[in-house]
């Protein structure tokens, strides 16, 4: 159908779908620790300038009309606010509070970021992140441990059997981003930096404008419900409306094939 | 009767170019910062039809042209303006969401120059620019603006504040709508000749984006109305057309 009204109406449907999409993710995610809700943003399209016709009489007002390309849903950022802190009870549980990431290095090497701080200890001792990857700088801790805490700063402490009196067994780093908005998710709770996210910049927890560590906590969703629905009946009433146009513009086109029958 | 067939026939496409406006306020109506555009009707205006152009002439010299004389037409006289009131705010709580009361815009450097926007979903880049989401640089009153690491305070003037460091205050300009032309992207550009000034009304609202101005009810009853006329002129059509088919074959046939 070349009838480019056609086609910009369809735009708008194709937009909302992609809204309804992100929504549909977020409000499945929204008891997923750390993640972090997405939000389309919609853009209108080019223009063209109605060539305003001849008119005789040269002092009437001329304001021409622009007929836009339709929109688009352009960009998915995330929102980096704060997730409620949820309490877990278990010491290897660390929820960050303020800014920050902490950084893995997944099975397939590669350094990745992530706020799911539900670490585990692997079966050779090492700390792992979400989906199995290795907390990077790594950070092994012995097989004899009576107690470990882990304090705000990021430091482990812990007793042995084999040792009297409290060891410190390491440290943890998190990373922060100039712009977080633009990590790239590769699933599983894990980030990858983009040219437009910036270099990571490593640091120890609560210095440098990074956030502290919670020991016993985990980082809720930041996903608000009743917003997410909210968003949810708007995006499905626009879709509708959208398709309504297109479906308008249909008719008005059936029309103009059956001017000679 | 063949002017009538033209009249009705310009009608259509009026009506099409109607609809066509209406639908990108429809596909708009969840768009940060966009404002409607009104079509205006009701006023048909007697048009200059011009003969073919002369082929020996160049098609740009319109003293080639050859007036046949007026008629009335309404595809060339399609009106539209924009309606700049003020769209609602949603509260986003996004640090560098920014939203604007008043007249005014905010203004972005693009490869084509300085362009005007209400969309305030800024972002800092890599570098700590503040951008707006496609990396059009965000202009400050002495140009590009740069935010440090930190809290971002913004104040109703403009003004911004990292932590306790001023950084600057962003540029808010304001142009009457006969200077502006739309751009995408949800910018207006500036046309030759227009002469922005500093906004004096507008302030900013940190932590919330100005909704679409689309009145969806206006939009779907625009759109209902230009079916309508649209179906008018195409059932006009067809009766001249039967009026025509009838005056020449059968006025003037005997038995």
């Amino acid at each position: 159908m070349p009838n480019p009204v056609f086609r910009s109406a369809v735009t708008g449907v194709r937009a909302q779908q992609l809204a309804l999409d992100v929504i549909a993710n977020n409000l499945a995610n929204v008891s997923t620790t750390g993640y972090k809700a997405r939000r389309v943003e919609f853009r209108d399209l080019l223009y063209q300038r109605l060539r305003a016709g001849r008119v005789p009489d040269p002092t009437a007002p001329v304001s021409p009309a622009e007929i836009g390309g339709g929109a688009r849903a352009d960009v998915i950022s995330r929102l980096f606010s704060q997730g409620a802190l949820r309490e877990s009870g278990r010491v290897l549980d660390l929820a960050i509070a303020g800014d920050g990431f902490f950084q893995v290095r997944t099975a397939a090497g590669q350094i990745a970021y992530t706020r799911d701080g539900s670490l585990q200890i692997d079966a050779t001792g090492r700390l792992t992140a979400a989906a199995g990857a290795l907390i990077d700088p790594p950070v092994t801790l012995p097989e004899d441990l009576t107690t470990l805490r882990i304090d705000e700063r990021g430091t482990i402490y812990g007793t042995r059997a084999s040792a009297e009196g409290e060891l410190t067994l390491g440290q943890l780093q998190l990373a922060r981003f100039t712009n977080p908005g633009g990590l790239n998710a590769i699933g599983e709770n894990l980030f990858v930096p983009t040219d437009n996210s910036g270099a990571p910049q490593t640091g120890v927890p609560g210095e440098n404008g990074l956030g502290k560590l919670v020991s016993g906590f985990l980082e809720a969703a930041n996903v608000d419900l009743g917003a997410e629905l909210t968003a949810m009946i708007q995006a499905q009433r626009a879709y509708q409306l959208n398709l309504k146009a297109v479906q308008t513009i249909d008719e008005m086109t059936a029309q103009a094939l059956q001017l000679r029958r | 009767m063949l002017r009538g067939l033209y009249t009705s026939a310009s009608g259509m496409l009026a009506q099409m170019a109607r609809q066509a406006i209406v639908t990108n306020n429809i596909n708009n109506a969840t768009t940060s910062g966009f404002k409607q555009e009104l079509t205006s009707q009701g006023l048909f205006w007697q048009m200059l039809l011009d003969r073919v152009q002369r082929a020996d002439r160049p098609a740009a010299d319109t003293a080639a042209a050859i007036p046949i004389g007026p008629a009335i037409t309404t595809a060339g006289a399609l009106r539209a303006t924009t309606d700049h009131t003020q769209g609602g705010l949603t509260d986003t709580g996004g640090e560098l969401d920014l939203a604007l009361t008043g007249p005014g815009f905010f203004a972005v450097q693009t490869p084509t120059g300085v362009q005007l926007t209400r969309d305030g979903s800024f972002a800092r880049d890599a570098q700590g620019r503040l951008v707006a989401a496609d990396g059009a640089l965000v202009l400050g009153v002495g140009g590009p603006l740069t935010l440090p690491d930190g809290p971002v305070a913004i104040a109703a003037d403009g003004t911004i504040t990292v932590g306790d460091q001023a950084v600057g205050q962003l540029q808010l300009l304001e142009a009457p709508p006969e200077q502006l032309t739309r751009a995408g992207q949800n910018r207006f550009a500036l046309l030759a000749g227009a002469a922005p000034v500093p906004a004096t009304n507008a302030a900013v609202n940190q932590g919330f984006l100005e909704r679409s101005n689309v009145d969806i009810t206006r939009a779907v009853t625009d759109m209902m109305s230009a079916a309508r006329a649209y179906e008018a002129n195409q059932r006009l059509i067809q009766l001249q057309d039967e009026l025509l088919g009838k005056a020449v074959n059968e006025v003037g046939r005997v038995g």
